[in-house]
């Protein structure tokens, strides 16, 4: 027993390792990561079991294991790529924003440490609320058989709520100016009018996304390829860089402030993006990205900390949970929970303690969040010291060449053209003055029209 | 907004006192969460418990569903392994080791497994035919009775020592490298030296077989015939005679190999018959009837030339393990054996299993399937599938 807890430590620091690597590449996502891994499974199990003798059994944990540790560092580290260079994930897309905007006020550090903070923040509440989690998913109140079966109501809800909060006053009524020019003005109708152009943002970007979720997007290079890369660069990398491009906004020196957390509003935070990440985790088809769009219902005009909390801890959160879902639900609910499927036998958790094959794979869980929260904080202090001396047109512009070469590598010409259309989507809100988060609908209609 | 607010230096303390303290917390929860390891004996009354048992597969059965039921058996208890999502197929004789939840209804015991990952083949049964690929050695102290030695001495001597192990009668090759002791057919010996589970020994250096006792060689008819041609080979009869000898080797022509001892001797006499005798076998007490004498002038050693032989007294059967057959098997070919295990059918054959070893039963008297038995039989090998398999086996129980 103590051998196969070492092995499996040390797969976990290895899969650590591999997490820094995959989560500082942007636009990699742990999905790919994991297929990628799947596919040389086969020859890490046989080197390991002829190097060190090793059973079967042990070798597929500790291969497991090395893909739960990947998957959860990779949710601290990708903030740092989605934060300085703009390129998204699903579960980043929305935070990228503010994230963004404490960069250009010269707290890039701050931003990544609520993050890393966020993320482990969601791992003590997965860890400390698994068992009433238990109880709560399976028996004896069954929570995921309701809410499977009213799945679909429920994110009706989410869009309707999402389209009626939005505060935008579009002017609607010609008129002219003292100086006899003519010009726009709000009117009565005016939050009507943004509601409106809300309603189809939300369309136009769930239209994307669903013609582009069914295309067969195909990497020139055989990598494993997803239309979700090159639509939500678009959406949210892209578009918010040309903006800030077009707004002449530059990256100012960054302070190292040393970060105190109001614990109210962290607890609170972190408790939402957590509750939001575990119950998709359990979901079909639903993503860290509908999660993002649940949570921010819930809070007004929240603060850039609160949304940057909240939404690390989804992203974390969601993974941990996908994680449990396989031995609740016995349903790998990811990529990396695909190939623990096909790795392991996911044995069904009734009792009060976890089977032993999750306890060892919670192990790597929390190996991989304490050293991804330290790597976190620190490699972000040094991007953030970074950023400031390269000359923000520039990077803006290597930036943006590098997210056109990532998703021609991924995804091909198809990709690009992608990439052009949903960055022309992403423009929209910021020229209307409307919420960014209604480009959404790309994932939400899709999963509402899989579900319906 | 609340006044109080948490530094930077303490969110990274309550990462290293959570993660440490998480770890070893769920570090005793693997232990506890760990299934109770019982023998199959041992199931009953753990009713609703998570468990690990092992025991031998005597068959199979899949159902229209993806599932399949394994029988295990292990000493007098049984049980059936329920696989939910079952495509593997497990031999009977395999040794197989299977986690689950024990199911026990006052008929039977069931052990429900969710699929082919929980079960573990902790050794695959062999049918029995040369084994290559033996590399595990350990060091073994025997005691054994020689019943060939080769000549020659410093390196690359060749033994060949049968043991008696409770009860049981195994035979084992020895390779004894850099030792001048003077061993002959016949010693007790004990051996010190690096055992191969495939049934060879290698004894190292002076010392590493020392003899124990050397019996007297029994004078009998052949020897004194043999001693008296090698003293004064003018006084060598000339006429026909008729001579006791047990047979060493199992004949496989007309020629035969006659010693004076039943487990080896000092001497092997060639003997050639006018025809192959399919009644006589190693071990066997035999009379030679006018047998006469050739002198071998290309083997340099006297050869007999008999008309006829005539079992007197056939050799009991040795009893054998079939996991010890598994290892050396050789040397059994045609001695007649009892062997105890599982009488299972697989499609129109019927196998004895024991211990992750079968061996097939060809001309089967009356037997009981599925329990275990003692039958008796004579060892045969079967050039076509290269296996070794049981002659005309009986159930002695």
């Amino acid at each position: 027993m103590m051998d196969t807890l070492l092995l499996i430590v040390s797969a976990s620091i290895v899969g650590t390792l591999f997490g820094v690597f995959t989560g500082l590449i942007p636009g990699l996502h742990v999905n790919n990561v994991a297929i990628l891994l799947l596919s040389v499974s086969p020859l890490i199990v046989e080197s390991l079991e002829g190097a060190l003798h090793l059973d079967e059994g042990v070798v597929l944990l500790m291969v497991s294991s090395s893909i739960v540790a990947t998957s959860m560092t990779h949710t601290f580290l990708d903030f740092i790529p989605s934060t300085f260079l703009g390129a998204p994930e699903p579960e980043t897309a929305l935070s990228v924003l503010p994230a963004h905007g404490m960069l250009l006020e010269g707290r890039g550090y701050r931003a990544i440490f609520l993050s890393a903070a966020g993320s482990f923040g969601a791992v003590m509440f997965g860890c400390l609320l698994l068992v009433p989690f238990r109880l709560m998913i399976n028996e004896p109140v069954n929570l995921y058989q309701i809410l499977k079966e009213y799945m679909v109501w429920v994110l009706m809800g989410v869009v309707v709520l999402m389209l009626v909060t939005e505060t935008a006053e579009i002017p609607y009524r010609r008129e002219k100016d003292e100086n006899g020019r003519a010009v726009w003005r709000k009117g009565l109708l005016s939050r009507t009018m943004g509601v409106a152009a809300a309603f189809l943002l939300f369309l136009l970007s769930g239209c994307l996304g669903a013609a582009a979720l069914n295309m067969p997007v195909s990497s020139p290079f055989g990598l494993p390829a997803t239309a979700l890369f090159p639509l939500l660069s678009g959406l949210f990398g892209t578009s918010t860089l040309l903006e800030s491009l077009r707004g002449g906004a530059s990256v100012p020196e960054q302070h190292r402030e040393q970060v105190s957390l109001d614990p109210g509003e962290a607890g609170g935070a972190i408790a939402m993006g957590s509750t939001a990440g575990s119950l998709v985790g359990f979901l079909p088809g639903m993503s860290g990205g509908v999660a993002t769009v649940i949570a921010m219902m819930c809070k007004k005009e929240p603060k850039p900390s609160f949304v940057i909390l909240t939404l690390s801890a989804i992203n974390t959160a969601n993974s941990f949970f996908v994680l449990s879902a396989l031995f609740l639900i016995l349903r790998p609910r990811s990529g990396a929970a695909i190939v623990v499927n096909e790795l392991i036998d996911a044995v069904e958790w009734n009792g009060i303690i976890p089977p032993s094959d999750l306890v060892l794979l919670l192990i790597s869980v929390l190996i991989a969040s304490c050293a991804g929260f330290f790597l976190t904080t620190f490699l972000g202090g040094r991007f953030a010291n970074l950023i400031p001396r390269i000359p923000y047109d520039k990077l803006v512009i290597g930036i943006i060449g590098l997210i056109v070469v990532m998703v021609f590598a991924f995804t091909g010409v198809l990709g690009l053209l992608m990439l052009s259309v949903s960055t022309a989507v992403g423009m929209i809100a910021p020229n209307i003055g409307i919420r960014r988060s209604h480009a959404m609908g790309v994932l939400l209609l899709p999963v509402i029209l899989m579900l319906w | 907004m609340s006044a109080f607010r948490i530094s930077e230096a303490r969110v990274r303390a309550v990462v290293i006192i959570f993660s440490v303290t998480g770890v070893l917390l769920l570090t005793l929860m693997a232990y506890l969460a760990q299934p109770d390891e019982l023998a199959l004996g041992e199931l009953e009354g753990s009713d609703g418990r998570k468990v690990r048992t092992k025991g031998t597969v005597v068959g199979q059965y899949f159902n229209e569903h993806g599932s399949s039921i394994i029988m295990i058996v292990d000493g007098n208890a049984s049980a059936e392994v329920f696989i939910e999502r079952s495509s593997e197929n497990y031999g009977t004789g395999d040794v197989i080791s299977a986690t689950g939840e024990v199911l026990d209804d006052g008929y039977g015991i069931t052990i429900t497994v969710q699929s082919d990952r929980g079960i573990d083949v902790v050794r695959r049964a062999s049918t029995l035919n040369t084994r290559t690929d033996v590399k595990v050695a350990e060091a073994s102290l025997l005691n054994g009775t020689i019943v060939y030695a080769s000549s020659g001495f410093g390196s690359g001597r060749e033994l060949e020592v049968v043991m008696e192990e409770e009860g049981r009668t195994m035979f084992i090759d020895v390779d004894l490298i850099r030792s001048d002791c003077d061993l002959r057919s016949g010693d007790i010996v004990r051996m010190e030296g690096l055992m191969y589970p495939g049934g060879r020994m290698i004894c190292f250096g002076e010392g590493s077989v020392e003899v124990l006792s050397r019996p007297e060689p029994a004078t009998s008819a052949l020897l004194s015939v043999i001693e008296g041609a090698a003293l004064s080979p003018s006084d060598l009869p000339g006429g026909k005679m008729d001579l006791k000898a047990y047979i060493r080797y199992e004949p496989s022509s007309r020629t035969i190999y006659v010693s004076d001892e039943p487990a080896g001797s000092l001497i092997s006499i060639k003997v050639l018959l006018p025809e192959r005798n399919p009644l006589i076998h190693m071990g066997d007490l035999v009379e030679l009837h006018n047998t006469t004498f050739r002198w071998d002038a290309e083997q340099v050693r006297y050869t007999l030339l008999a008309e006829s032989a005539e079992v007197i007294s056939p050799h009991g059967p040795w009893r054998v393990d079939l996991s010890n057959l598994e290892y050396g098997v050789s040397p059994y070919e045609g001695a007649m054996v009892l062997i105890e295990g599982y009488i299972v059918r697989e499609g129109d054959a019927v196998f004895v299993v024991d211990d992750g070893a079968k061996l097939e039963m060809r001309g089967t008297g009356e037997y009981v399937e599925g329990e275990r038995s003692e039958v008796r039989g004579r060892i045969r090998m079967d050039p076509e599938g290269n296996a070794f398999y049981l002659e005309a086996c009986e159930d002695v129980q």
